[in-house]
């Protein structure tokens, strides 16, 4: 259930609704995003999670409902516009063919649009992760995947957009330009108290900086709330197959994902605290912790992860 | 305005490449002195340079759109901005047309190898490079290889045609000779001139609404 404050909400869209010719992509979506928080958007391909960043963010069109930042409509609207930043993933490609541009037409972009931008942060931030001067100059087709996600993340850091938006920020960085991504995201964080919204498959690594996740599946959101709440309600239940389901049925709880290892199955399922009590009392049922990646695959997976 | 500031620096890497593009010609012809070496040639060509690359740099220009769209730039503001900077590349290149045109006379023997770029000319195809542009404008709006997208591009191309072939007729000695009267003074003009004016527009019309909801692609 969603309970969220919508009074309080700094971005908010209103029963949002796009398809792409006969497929409905996002389905009479409500999101309250709120201010100072780390979100998590995470979904599967095709979820509908960067059609959803897009709407929000003015940039994609939707076919019905609303979205507004601070009251006012996004659509269009310088005003709400300089306050939010999405920094899409780059990519080699344009619709106009190879992307020629280069990385400091990026960056004079943001110094243009953004009222708050920081420009000698964004020289610290691309010294940090080391891309050249003389890379600058390149055009984005010419960089790596992990530099294109270098100079994704400097214009969102270096942005000072109350709401920043990133779409899979850490594609193509090896593993010590993400621990730099997550401590600099974390102490602009800290320092700003702003909104993040970070859409990431790297699900478990992300995890740690998620104050908020958001479950969007098949053009719906299925979750909505803090990450250790979220977490918290799943739960693995193993055992004897029918033990099992005899204490499942008992505390009535359903399960979301199976796993068979002979006579013992291992469930993933949602529980209250007093069906955890329950299930963990019962004789021959162990019930272990689940991470956020668990549970994603339990409520998004649709059994795909069993074939 | 922010959008003419962002656009702008492309407007004027794209205007200084063909700008001194036309100065290396026009240098090149009053050094050598020669109508008809390539100097020669691409003077007399200049002005069907200008009815081809602002269409194609209308074309290329979509992903720099996008990129002002993904830091919040306004539609319409983008759209008017690049109509005004693509249309100022166009009058600068005919302008370069005209100049390499002159200095084509201030050649030896240039004069019998010039084209002969008239006032009458130049609105002429200063009009169907227009229309050629509008029509790239609306089809960098058309994804794929839809039917509508093969039918903007075949015009497009048929207004560039048409410009040049204007140009050659009314400039060269064959659209000036007797049996054939095709040279600035006939009413004909007037009419390709009326007829690529309306394209024009229609185009730009299109262009606009399409603009209206924008995408970004990138």
């Amino acid at each position: 259930m969603n309970t969220i404050d919508t009074k309080n909400a700094v971005l908010c869209a209103a029963g949002v609704s796009k398809s792409y010719g006969k497929q409905e992509v996002l389905k009479k979506l409500d999101l309250n995003i709120q201010p100072g928080c780390i979100y998590g958007l995470i979904g599967r391909n095709g979820a509908g999670k960067t059609t959803l960043l897009g709407i929000l963010t003015g940039q994609n069109t939707k076919d019905s409902g609303e979205v507004r930042y601070g009251g006012e409509t996004v659509w269009e609207n310088r005003n709400a516009l300089q306050h939010i930043c999405f920094s899409r993933e780059l990519t080699p490609n344009t619709a106009s063919g190879q992307n020629a541009l280069r990385v400091k037409d990026y960056l004079r972009a943001a110094e243009i649009f953004y009222p708050k931008w920081d420009k000698a942060y964004a020289e610290q931030l691309l010294e940090k992760f080391g891309l050249p001067k003389a890379d600058r100059k390149k055009a984005i087709a010419k960089l790596s995947k992990g530099q294109m996600s270098m100079v994704t993340i400097t214009i969102a850091l270096a942005s000072g957009a109350p709401v920043t938006i990133l779409d899979e920020p850490v594609a193509g960085l090896d593993v010590v330009a993400r621990e730099l991504f997550y401590r600099l995201l974390l102490d602009d964080y800290t320092k700003t108290n702003r909104t993040f919204i970070i859409s990431t498959h790297i699900i478990e690594e992300a995890a740690k900086v998620f104050e908020r996740v958001v479950i969007l599946d098949e053009g719906r959101i299925v979750k909505d709330e803090p990450t250790e709440e979220l977490v918290g309600r799943f739960a693995y239940l193993s055992g004897a197959n029918e033990a099992l389901d005899a204490a499942m049925a008992a505390a009535g709880v359903t399960a979301l994902e199976t796993q068979l290892l002979g006579r013992h199955k291992m469930v993933a399922v949602e529980l209250s605290g007093a069906q955890r009590a329950q299930l963990a009392a019962a004789d021959g049922i162990s019930v272990e912790p689940m991470n956020l990646q668990n549970v994603f695959v339990a409520l998004c997976g649709h059994g795909d992860a069993q074939r | 305005m922010k959008e003419l500031r962002f656009f702008s620096v492309f407007w004027l890497h794209q205007a200084a490449a063909m700008l001194s593009f036309a100065a290396v010609v026009g240098i090149g012809l009053l050094v050598t002195r020669n109508p008809v070496n390539l100097f020669g040639i691409y003077a007399r060509m200049f002005p069907v340079f200008v009815l081809i690359f602002p269409a194609v740099l209308t074309l290329s220009g979509r992903s720099v759109r996008d990129v002002a769209l993904t830091f919040g730039a306004k539609r319409m503001k983008c759209y008017a901005v690049r109509e005004l900077l693509g249309t100022m590349l166009l009058v600068l290149l005919l302008a370069a047309a005209a100049v390499l045109d002159k200095l084509l006379l201030l050649v030896p023997d240039g004069g019998e190898h010039t084209f002969g770029l008239t006032a009458g000319g130049a609105v002429l195809i200063f009009m169907f490079a227009f229309a050629a542009q509008q029509t790239a404008f609306l089809l960098e709006q058309v994804k794929g290889g839809k039917a509508r997208g093969i039918l903007l591009g075949v015009l497009m191309a048929a207004l560039m045609g048409g410009g040049m072939m204007a140009y050659l007729l009314i400039g060269s000695r064959f659209g000036q000779s007797k049996n054939i009267e095709m040279g600035i003074g006939n009413p004909f003009w007037v009419g390709a001139v009326l007829l690529a004016a309306v394209a024009a527009a229609v185009m730009a019309a299109a262009a606009a609404f399409a603009e209206r909801k924008a995408v970004v692609s990138v």
